[in-house]
């Protein structure tokens, strides 16, 4: 049972700035929804309102029917950084949530890293450690995953292969998931919908209904064309 | 965790990391053995070199290494030499646990709340920079002439490294490592245990490592206040009967304690620290 996320006339200023004004998003169970637009969108703003990391300025986040104030406990984050603690093996790492040995090395299985489990983090490579965080973040079998650029600090190759991984256990265990990234393409090949943010508020909400995997057809460009006009485009005419 | 084979992993493997990984021929093997022998023995060159100067150099105002050598072997055979190192040795521990728990305790509860820093920190630093010597008639007046002074110079010298480095170690540990555990719904204990101990252990173990260093001197200074025992007690007495033999024995042994000292301050680092590069001594498997 997955859970299903609603955000309801949700603002949120940092002083006199503005990033989010009255945003009304829902998220059922199980979707897989990509965030996108500028840097300075507000959308790893939005994904920290999601995950109780920060206060509402106005309007509330709720998964099911729990009004969130604080990070909730069947929710998880995979961070841009892998946020590993460097001085724990990559075992103690997966199993920081108490959960117990077996469900860690089996979390470590299903990332491809099970060989790994005595080595420090400091002794595995950007990739290898971002594999890690995923099996941390999936050992608690949560029923949210929000990822927050995950893959922007690998190379290319490791990026496509990690995205490959996600999305096959997305499809294995069903976790509603809430992806920010600034990569349209990336968007595009994992989501159900991708979500434009512009000036504090949506500017497009677009469903995906391509096959997966995904490849790169003339379907898969016409999104991300569409897409790439909402955020580029989105400025100019609020100008007008 | 071998334990036994990582503490005894000698510097040298470090080293052997450094020379390309070809372990080929015996031949290589044994010239390589042969480098590291002579990289151990380097930092040993300068003191070496000062003994030579120092017995050629005769003078009526310094005894001779030679000199020095016998007096400590007289003091060694009558057991007195013993006596003394141990019972500065014991001030010098019990000062050290005693003042190293209140500045670890002190560095804790600042790190951790900032309303306490507020109220504390000021005031610990202007103790903190109170001379050992200004405080001497204090001590005498409060605790007379008996261990407990000495115990305290030594504990008051000990916390204020060990508070400041606990404190800056906690306060600099890296916030997104803290919300990762918030997001994890890490318990506090599990927090402390985790993530800020843990984080803050390199900046504490440089506490430790000055701590140790202060220990001793604080030792030397406690020690000048009528002490019936203790290295400090010998040098005094020497003293006063001009065996500037015995006054030169004692500062040699505060030497080599204080290198002891360091030596175990390294092997802590080495252990505790395994998780770091910088400080692994063992290649990884």
């Amino acid at each position: 049972m997955s859970i299903s996320i609603t955000i309801d006339q949700y603002s949120k200023s940092f002083g006199d700035n503005s990033v989010l004004r009255d945003l009304n998003l829902d998220i059922p169970a199980g979707q897989f929804v990509a965030l996108v637009g500028k840097s300075g969108c507000g959308k790893s703003t939005l994904l920290r309102s999601v995950a109780g990391l920060e206060e509402a300025t106005g309007g509330r986040v709720l998964l099911d029917d729990q009004h969130i104030t604080k990070p909730h406990e069947q929710l998880r984050i995979m961070f841009q950084d892998d946020r590993l603690l460097p001085w724990r093996s990559v075992l103690q790492n997966v199993a920081i949530t108490a959960t117990d040995h077996d469900r860690a090395v089996e979390s470590l299985q299903a990332v491809g890293l099970a060989d790994k489990v005595d080595q420090w983090p400091a002794s595995l490579s950007g990739g290898q450690r971002q594999r890690v965080a995923l099996a941390r973040a999936l050992a608690s079998s949560p029923e949210v995953i929000l990822f927050d650029e995950p893959l922007g600090a690998l190379d290319a190759l490791t990026r496509l292969e990690m995205q490959r991984l996600i999305e096959g256990l997305w499809q294995q265990r069903g976790f509603t998931s809430l992806l920010v990234t600034h990569d349209v393409g990336e968007a595009v090949s994992f989501a159900d919908r991708v979500i434009v943010l512009a000036d504090g508020g949506i500017a497009l909400d677009l469903e995906i209904d391509l096959p997966r995997p995904r490849l790169r057809d003339p379907a898969f460009l016409a999104h991300e064309n569409t897409l790439l006009d909402a955020i580029l485009h989105e400025p100019e005419r609020s100008h007008s | 965790m071998t334990t036994t084979e990582e503490a005894a992993a000698p510097k040298a493997d470090v080293r052997g990391q450094e020379t390309p990984s070809s372990s080929g021929t015996p031949a290589r093997k044994k010239s390589r053995s042969r480098r590291r022998l002579w990289l151990q023995a380097i930092p040993w060159i300068v003191p070496l070199v000062a003994l030579v100067v120092w017995q050629l150099s005769r003078s009526d105002f310094l005894p001779s290494p030679v000199e020095v050598v016998q007096a400590g072997v007289k003091l060694a055979a009558n057991g007195e030499l013993a006596e003394h190192v141990w019972i500065s040795t014991r001030r010098a521990l019990i000062g050290f646990a005693i003042g190293g728990f209140i500045g670890f305790a002190l560095g804790l509860l600042n790190g951790v709340s900032e309303v306490l820093a507020n109220l504390l920190d000021t005031s610990i630093q202007m103790i903190r920079t109170v001379p050992h010597l200004a405080l001497i008639p204090l001590v005498i007046v409060w605790f007379g002439l008996g261990e407990e002074g000495k115990v305290f110079l030594v504990a008051l010298g000990v916390a204020f490294p060990i508070y400041l480095n606990t404190y800056n170690g906690i306060r600099n540990i890296d916030p997104r490592l803290i919300e990762m555990a918030r997001v994890y719904r890490l318990s506090k204990t599990a927090l402390f245990r985790e993530v800020i101990i843990p984080g803050a252990m390199p900046s504490i173990l440089v506490g430790v490592r000055y701590a140790l260093g202060i220990m001793w001197m604080s030792l030397i200074v406690a020690e000048t206040i009528g002490s019936n025992g203790g290295i400090g007690y010998l040098a005094t007495q020497a003293r006063q009967f001009v065996q500037m033999d015995i006054v030169v024995l004692t500062i040699v042994i505060y030497a080599l304690l204080g290198k002891l000292s360091d030596m175990i301050a390294v092997f802590l680092e080495r252990r505790l620290l395994r998780w770091n590069p910088a400080f692994r001594a063992t290649p990884k498997a």
